[in-house]
């Protein structure tokens, strides 16, 4: 017998995560689909973690979305138990063309009602001392700030999951059945779910979920970013972002200096249109890029800090952020946004459940529905971490597994244990930052993999290096 | 532990025996603490057959070290001060000086310059380790990045469950090591390919190029000192942190010993001044 929800959500990254997390706070009957075996699978795992307050012109559909979210950071990551901090953004200008163009950002963040300051080449480097002393001058936009992009996707699923909402892993939409211009019940290889409305927020995968309801017709494509991530002994010295120029005909916003919540740097993404969604390969030739367009805005930055280099794919359309009901089939809505899903997710997950009621959903607040998810103290993010209670939190708490990045036993339970657990080494790293620091797991994976091993009552070498069907650790199948 | 605020205390994290060498020297001086991460002393050849090691212990106990075990230093900070975390709970403890000796771990793929994704099978050699030592089979084809003795540790635990070992050394000329099915001298690996779960990885040597198919690659190569205390990844004068630990993972305990000896006397010239 066939599911029946008022909405599925087609992918579960943070714009399916967020409207999920939104709809679930309503009386209707909500599922998420996700193809892999966890959320935050795409484009959600692989990002910098950029919270903007300006990214584009005012009056765009992308413009409203951010205006609606940035101010909300502090009261949803406070809600949610993710680290987010309001650091401000900065890009300076190193040329009378970078001038002309960061003088464009400014006019155009102060129509979008943004806070945004023009500074002198000294005040610049006040801010920020490490910048080139070649520097100009610089726009800074004191709203922007960081987020850990990986537990804002977790927290907006769990407390999705925590309000009702079910979440149906290895779960890839094959095809629809149709009825009178509607899609009537999305096919699944482990089943069909009928639903009143059909949310399609499959990143990547959006245009063949789109052709498959034979809805729109629109192309995406991936676009590749590769990034070399540094220690926090480098970050330490780094106040802002600081983004690279965005000259309109490089069609791309540069390459950044991204700070990160755990005080890690980020350098990049580089931009490379590619055709496989899964080929997150990275090469010599493009980190070296990255890593010199980096250093010419920041001399200092030096590969003796480098922790790792990695590559991630952002979806990519022609119409690069669109959140609407499909023209042709008016159950169906599509919230398609490129390079900026977690920067406008709050807005867009308001704005879907305001077209689905306008489209006839009923859906009235759910007053007992939680708001906020329990409180998991996370050592390493505290600057006091003396002053965490172990009595009332459990003694678990103070075991240290991952040096590096200084999570606990007790965080890493948490994680095995939450509604939407993690499964797997990657599972438990995307979600507490163990294996993922300095050392990239040489001290604490054998600790990881033995808890996930006790806790699932799995033998160790059953466990996954990432969720998702694929032979683990030391399973191997001859 | 109640420390006086007044003494110049020496951290000296880890207790193999660089670090108890370094802690029994500096301890004629300055008031000493030992911490490591596991609750007895040896380090890496933590057991009782470890003569060296228990004669230290002996040596720091009638010196006045103190011991922290089973407690994790993490954080040194500007103001002197070292996070600890064990059972005690969650503190900072006031100190003058930090002397890291807490062991090596192999270079990551990163510091290698290998590319490719973060794959299944592929695993530091210090995390390969516990899990032989746990009976998990890496794989039938293991190639082992590495010929110094943490890669012969893994080595020889992957040849005796029957499985094949093909070990690679990017600077390495020597013998071809008793455990290898296959040897591949100063090759450098390049990248690693895979779906899932690693598959091949491509090596190269002056221009030439192999693939390698395997279902493990091991990483033991180019071992560096375990640095992973904020604060205290790199040691200069003004964050008043020295490494006491030989960075290579071949010289015999009583040559780690030695060298610890001879930084810790160094450091005590300084700091005594």
């Amino acid at each position: 017998m066939a599911l029946t929800y008022d909405v599925v959500i087609i992918g579960g990254g943070v714009i399916g995560t967020a409207i999920a997390a939104r709809l679930s706070q309503t009386k209707a009957k909500v599922c998420l689909v996700e193809k892999a075996g966890d959320i935050a699978e795409g484009a959600s795992k692989g990002n910098a973690g950029g919270a903007s307050s300006y990214y584009d012109p005012p009056g765009s559909l992308a413009e409203r979305m951010t205006t609606a979210s940035y101010k909300r950071w502090e009261d949803i990551c406070e809600r949610l138990n993710v680290p987010y901090r309001r650091i401000g953004g900065m890009i300076p200008a190193f040329t009378e063309k970078d001038e002309e163009q960061i003088h464009i950002n400014y006019e155009e963040a102060k129509a979008c009602g943004v806070r945004s300051e023009m500074l002198t080449k000294k005040q610049a480097l006040q801010h920020e001392p490490m910048l080139a002393k070649d520097c100009h001058s610089a726009v800074l936009f004191a709203d922007d700030g960081i987020i850990d992009p990986m537990r804002l996707v977790f927290a907006y699923a769990e407390l999705a999951a925590s309000n009702g909402v079910d979440v149906h892993f290895h779960s890839p939409v094959i095809g629809f059945e149709t009825q009178g211009g509607l899609v009537s019940a999305a096919i699944t290889p482990k089943g069909t779910i009928r639903a009143q409305f059909f949310v399609n927020a499959s990143g990547v995968f959006a245009d063949m979920i789109s052709q498959f309801a034979e809805g729109e017709d629109f192309r995406m494509w991936p676009r590749r970013g590769q990034y070399w991530l540094l220690d926090r002994e480098f970050g330490a010295n780094i106040h802002h972002v600081i983004y690279g120029v965005a000259h309109p005909e490089a069609g791309t916003k540069g390459i950044h200096i991204y700070p990160t919540t755990n005080r890690s740097v980020l350098l990049g993404p580089s931009v490379e249109e590619i055709e496989d969604p899964y080929d997150t390969s990275t090469d010599a030739k493009t980190l070296d890029n990255v890593f010199q367009s980096t250093k010419r805005i920041m001399p200092s930055i030096s590969l003796d800090y480098v922790i790792k280099s990695f590559a991630a794919n952002r979806p990519t359309c022609e119409e690069p952020f669109f959140v609407r009901v499909d023209r042709k089939v008016p159950n169906l809505i599509h919230a398609v946004s490129r390079s900026i899903g977690v920067t406008t997710s709050p807005g867009i997950a308001d704005y879907v459940l305001d077209l689905l009621k306008d489209s006839g959903l009923q859906a009235e607040e759910d007053l007992s529905a939680v708001l906020r998810l329990p409180f998991v103290p996370r050592l390493g993010h505290e600057s006091h971490p003396e002053r965490i209670n172990l009595e009332s939190v459990g003694r678990s708490f103070s075991q240290i597994v991952c040096v590096c990045e200084q999570v606990t036993a007790g965080e890493i339970e948490a994680a095995l244990k939450a509604h939407i657990p993690a499964r797997s080494i990657d599972g438990v790293r995307k979600r507490t930052g163990a294996c993922g620091g300095r050392c990239q797991g040489a001290v604490c994976m054998a600790g990881v993999t033995f808890l996930c091993s006790a806790h699932g009552d799995q033998p160790p070498e059953n466990i996954l290096m990432r969720e998702g069907g694929e032979i683990g650790i030391g399973r191997v199948h001859k | 532990m109640e420390l006086d605020e007044s003494t110049s205390n020496v951290f000296v994290i880890g207790a193999g025996v660089s670090g108890l060498t370094a802690a029994y020297e500096i301890s004629k001086y300055l008031p000493t603490i030992v911490i490591d991460r596991l609750p007895l002393i040896g380090g890496t050849h933590a057991n009782y057959q470890n003569k060296l090691a228990i004669s230290l212990k002996h040596k720091c106990d009638e010196s006045g070290v103190r011991f922290l075990l089973g407690n994790t230093a993490l954080r040194w900070a500007p103001s002197y001060q070292l996070l600890v975390v064990g059972p005690a709970g969650i503190q900072w403890l006031p100190g003058n000086h930090l002397v890291y000796a807490g062991g090596i771990r192999p270079s990551t793929q990163a510091e290698l310059g290998i590319l490719g994704n973060r794959l299944g099978g592929v695993l530091a050699c210090t995390v390969a380790k516990h899990f032989l030592e746990s009976g998990v089979c890496l794989g039938h084809r293991v190639v082992i990045l590495g010929n110094g003795n943490s890669a012969m540790h893994v080595g020889k635990d992957v040849a005796k469950q029957g499985n094949q070992v093909i070990v690679l050394s990017m600077d390495d000329l020597g013998e071809r090591p008793g455990y290898a099915d296959e040897w591949w001298p100063q090759w450098t690996p390049l990248s690693i390919h895979g779906n899932g779960r690693v598959k091949e990885i491509l090596i190269g040597k002056n221009g030439m190029k192999e693939r390698i198919l395997c279902d493990a690659v091991i990483f033991a190569e180019r071992m560096r000192p375990l640095r992973n205390i904020d604060g205290a990844i790199f040691d200069h004068e003004s964050n008043a942190v020295t490494f006491a630990q030989l960075v290579s993972d071949t010289p015999s305990l009583e040559q780690r010993s030695a060298y610890a000896s001879e930084i810790a006397i160094k450091l005590l010239t300084v700091l005594r001044r």
